[in-house]
């Protein structure tokens, strides 16, 4: 054996040994080990010698052989005990103060939690497909006049152009009719279900999770495939499978399959899928869309499933060019293909000149912010509450010090109380998302559970806990231990002036928060209802819409509405092709006289029976409306104002305008509200032409409503036994428009209300703070003979301050936010500047009730007790009672003011 | 028997403390049980044992005389306790008789 210098036992294993290791085993131990090392070496390698010296050094660490480097576990038991009641006793001294403190953490807690599942649930959308991140909807991107428009409407050559052209990029391209109603029926059984045509290739594409049968049943033109619920509002517990149904009462269709309905978190485009048909039916029971296998008309929709090498941006730069040189309009309009990935469909969906531009993740991304705000607020005001007792507090932490206590123990059982706090309100806010998730799932329309088995989860909450118990606990732990243990006794403990200023500017920032929030909220209030009470140029009451979704109504319009219109039930009834609070068809390259060259118009198209403007009861302003009996005008067109403006027309009426075919305008209209209230009514023509996809119905308004229906509905029976009859009042579907509008309304309503308790709670703990602070003071200028009210004043008038500086930091970024949101609308209220005025006010009332109390309890104090410098100041009943009159009285002064202003 | 029953590994150590005699120090000891079974084992695993049979009462130990192999430092040697021997004896005796009840072994 060579006795280098290296021979020796690895001396940092030796170090780790001697440092974990008991005292009074070192000796033994590393005489052991160093034999060990010895003989090893002596029998093999110096560096197996070293490895195993290593092995045995990590095999002492044993219960047995470490040291103890805490103190005894049976005082630390007695001291955690302690503080446990140390801490209750605190807890139930100040029962108001602790009140606030824990329910003032929970709410904040209670909101984080709900904002960051609906954030998680946000984010899950679509996730759950397999190719999620390889499937795309392919767009078009055309500019027009008014610029760049994006479109999800696909031609059928478009198909045969990817498959062919592109093969290399996609594993499927898969053309989709749009999801609307349909009739399944089986025997008797009729239901109404959401569904669409769709290409083979579609089960893989959507990764279709089967229950039974195959998901390659879309090959035969004959094959249906249904969702679990589907299958289950037609077969109930039966099978599915091998069955025969009825799609719309016109095709005989074979369940080939059934798969799992799709999960809540889906997307529009999937999310009411109940069942699937062959796109060979689509194409085979309609000659049009044969007509149109070469016609670049846009009416399909097209899905795309990348290949596993291609990258959605190789993709996207690859399909570029592939709408050139396809036909005159895409050419004019500088047609673009581009491919709009999965990921963005649920949370990306607002375009700004052809580019994706936000849409819901800014509400996402806001929400998170507000979240960590209310959170942040929260903790700074049991920061903040924490510290203001402080003083009250100063003897026991002197005591404690004078008695032996090291600064870290203070420390540390400040952790625990912020600990047990935290842990507290945290046991509350579960509870309260318990019981509210059902009305939040309610509202926001989703499905939202507390994932309570879920480890991630309380790794999460568990780490929150102890981020939010750190956060809030340190500065008391740290500040509160720092105190000098004469000076504590003494009570001459003193915040500096720093404290005071950083609580004060805390109150200014919550206070213009809620001021922000609170004009914001009012704002959208006003522009909802001012957007409800716009003109819509037409009349909703009274007024109900049949989607046609079965092809039993093929042919049937003609003697259904002599029908209906016999029955007394109905007024006057008309055929469309689009909603009437939707247009579906938009039409390009129309000529008119004047029309300036290189003019890129596009107009929306309303295509109905000639009875339409009756129906509606639109408002005609010059010209006339179709007259049923005239088949001239089935060549004619109505415009509405906009179109005429649009289009420059002085004197309209008699002027052709047209595609090669020219029609004579006979009418202009009033302006009707049928696409979104918010934007400008749109250029729109009306003319006669089917397809009809929608009645429209005038009810008999000498009749109620219920006789209406029931008549109907027998009638409706009567002629279309496999038919449910469904109908929707236009009033709803109206007030549907504005349900994102509302809703934001409610939210910002809500965080609001949490602002400005919020707020109260900080004010609430610093006026205490201050006022105890110049307990002395009051009492000194109540011996001069100041009056109780004089030194209300006197502690309020600070507050006013405060509240008024906020009012006038928050002007500013509520009008910045005012303004960007109001600009989205085109249809718009204009800055509301009296709004400002009333919630400074309401705010300052609001702040001087909150400070009031602190102000009046100081205010009334008997001298000799706050002179004699006692810690704790006694109230008599009697005084509580005087408290509680002067209290009216104050709140009174404060009402009164209120409603003079 | 509850506090005074010995493991597998309990009763091999113990053993080999009887077996070792003066030299029964944690060293030796895990040294002769690699050598005895042919399993290995951590000196700390076998200390470990040692300090647990002690705190049991089956063992005693006081330290020893220094060697310079391990730089000078003392050893601890370990004797078996009266209750050592007896619990032992137990064990061996426990065995004898569930031998002496398998059929297929006993010799009668």
């Amino acid at each position: 054996m060579k006795t280098t210098k290296k021979s020796i036992p690895p001396q940092l294993a030796e170090r780790l040994l001697t440092w974990f290791l008991k005292d009074e085993l070192a000796e033994e131990v590393l005489g052991d080990l160093d034999e060990k090392f010895y003989n090893a070496a002596a029998k093999g390698s110096l560096w197996q010698a070293k490895l195993n010296y290593w092995y045995q050094v990590l095999h002492y660490f044993r219960p047995f052989a470490i040291r103890i480097f805490r103190s005894n576990h049976s005082t630390n038991n007695i001291m955690l005990q302690h503080y446990f009641k140390i801490f209750t006793r605190n807890l139930g001294k100040n029962k108001a103060f602790s009140l606030i403190n824990i329910s003032g953490l929970a709410i904040g807690l209670t909101v984080v939690m709900i904002i960051a599942l609906w954030v998680k649930d946000e984010y899950s959308y679509d996730r759950h497909f397999d190719n999620y991140d390889r499937v795309a909807q392919v767009m078009y991107r055309q500019t027009y006049e008014d610029g760049v428009k994006v479109g999800l409407s696909t031609a059928r050559p478009l198909e045969f152009v990817l498959k062919n052209d592109y093969n290399g990029l996609f594993k499927q391209v898969v053309m989709t009719a749009w999801n609307r109603e349909h009739i399944l029926s089986h025997e008797d059984n009729n239901v109404v279900k959401h569904g669409t045509y769709m290409q083979e290739g579609a089960e893989e594409l959507l990764s279709l999770k089967m229950i039974s049968g195959s998901g390659k049943g879309l090959r035969e033109p004959g094959n249906i495939l249904l969702s679990a619920s589907a299958a289950d509002a037609l077969f109930g517990d039966g099978e599915a499978v091998g069955q025969t149904i009825q799609l719309d009462a016109a095709h005989e269709m074979f369940v080939a399959g059934v798969y799992q309905d799709m999960p809540p978190n889906t997307s529009a485009n999937f999310s009411q899928l109940d069942f699937i048909a062959p796109w060979s039916l689509y194409v085979a029971s309609s000659e049009w869309i044969q007509s149109v296998e070469q016609v670049w008309d846009q009416s399909f929709q097209t899905f795309v499933l990348l290949n596993e090498n291609v990258s959605m941006a190789q993709a996207n730069a690859a399909v570029e060019g592939a709408l050139k040189n396809r036909d005159q309009h895409l050419t004019d309009t500088k047609a673009e293909l581009f491919l709009y990935p999965m990921e963005d469909w649920h949370l990306r969906n607002h375009w700004e000149e052809g580019v994706l531009d936000g849409g819901s993740i800014d509400f996402v991304h806001l929400f998170e912010t507000i979240g960590v705000f209310i959170l942040l607020l929260a903790c700074i005001n049991f920061m903040n509450l924490s510290t203001a007792r402080s003083e009250q507090r100063s003897k026991e932490i002197g005591l404690r010090k004078s008695i032996g206590s090291g600064r870290f123990q203070i420390i540390f059982q400040f952790y625990i109380e912020s600990f047990l706090i935290v842990f507290a309100a945290f046991i509350i806010s579960l509870f309260a998302v318990y019981q509210l998730l059902p009305y939040f799932n309610n509202w926001t329309h989703k499905n939202i559970q507390l994932p309570l088995g879920s480890p991630t989860f309380w790794l999460i909450v568990g780490s929150f806990i102890i981020i939010t118990s750190l956060m809030a606990g340190s500065y008391p732990a740290i500040y509160l231990s720092s105190f000098n243990a004469i000076k504590a006794l003494k009570g001459k403990v003193r915040q500096g002036a720093a404290a005071i200023i950083t609580r004060k500017s805390l109150v200014i920032t919550q206070f213009s928060v809620a001021i922000v929030l609170i004009v914001c909220t009012a704002v959208v209030h006003l522009q909802v209802n001012f957007t409800k009470d716009r003109p819509s140029g037409y009349n909703k009451a009274g007024l109900i819409q049949i989607q046609l979704n079965s092809d039993a109504f093929k042919f049937k319009y003609k003697s259904l509405r002599t029908e209906f219109i016999n029955s007394g039930a109905v007024v006057e009834m008309s055929g469309s092709h689009s909603p009437l609070t939707d247009i579906y068809s938009r039409t390009s390259g129309i000529d008119w006289p004047g029309k300036p060259a290189d003019f890129k118009d596009q107009f929306l198209l309303v295509r109905s029976s000639p009875e339409y403007g009756a129906t509606v009861q639109w408002k005609i302003l010059e010209g006339r409306d179709f007259d049923p009996d005239n088949t001239a005008d089935e060549e004619a067109v109505i415009i509405n104002e906009a179109a005429a403006k649009y289009m420059g027309l002085t004197d309209p009426i008699g002027q052709s305008i047209g595609k090669k075919r020219k029609s004579p305008i006979i009418g202009v209209v009033k302006d009707m509200v049928m696409e979104s209230p918010y934007e400008q009514v749109k250029p729109t023509l009306y003319v006669i032409d089917g397809p009809y996809n929608f009645y429209n119905l005038r009810l008999n308004p000498n009749q109620s409503i219920h006789k209406n229906l029931s008549v109907l509905e027998k009638t409706f029976k009567k002629r279309l036994p496999n038919v449910p009859f469904n109908f929707q009042f236009l009033d709803d579907q109206y007030a549907q428009k504005f349900e994102s509008e509302e809703r934001l309304g409610q939210l910002s309503g809500l965080f609001t209300i949490l602002a400005i308790f919020i707020s109260c709670i900080g004010l609430f703990g610093l006026s205490g703070y201050l006022a105890e602070q110049r307990t002395k003071e009051l009492g000194i200028r109540k011996i001069l003979g100041a009056s109780a009210m004089g030194l209300w004043q006197l502690l309020s008038k600070e507050f006013a301050w405060l509240t008024l500086i906020a009012c006038f930091i928050s002007a500013p970024l509520a009008y910045y936010f005012i303004s960007e949101w109001l600009s989205a609308y085109q249809y718009s209220i204009s800055m509301p500047w009296w709004l400002f005025g009333v919630t400074w006010v309401g705010i300052l009332i609001i702040a001087l009730l909150t400070v009031s109390h602190q102000a009046v309890k100081a205010a009334l104090i008997n001298p000799v007790d706050s002179l004699r410098g006692s810690e704790k100041i006694k109230y008599s009943t009697a005084h509580s009672h005087k408290t509680l009159v002067f209290h009216y009285e104050i709140y009174g002064k404060i009402f009164r003011l209120g409603s003079i202003i | 028997m509850k506090e005074t029953r010995l493991g597998e590994f309990e009763e091999v150590i113990l053993l080999l403390v009887g077996i070792l005699e003066e030299d029964a120090y944690a060293f030796k000891i895990s040294d002769e049980f690699e050598a005895q079974t042919g399993r290995s084992v951590s000196i700390g695993a076998v200390h470990s044992t040692l300090n647990r049979l002690s705190e049991k009462g089956f063992l005693n130990s006081e330290m020893g005389a220094s060697s310079p192999e391990r730089g000078g430092r003392r050893k601890r040697i370990y004797t078996i306790t009266a209750l050592g021997h007896r619990v032992l004896t137990e064990a061996k005796d426990f065995r004898v008789s569930l031998w002496n009840q398998f059929p297929g072994l006993a010799n009668g």
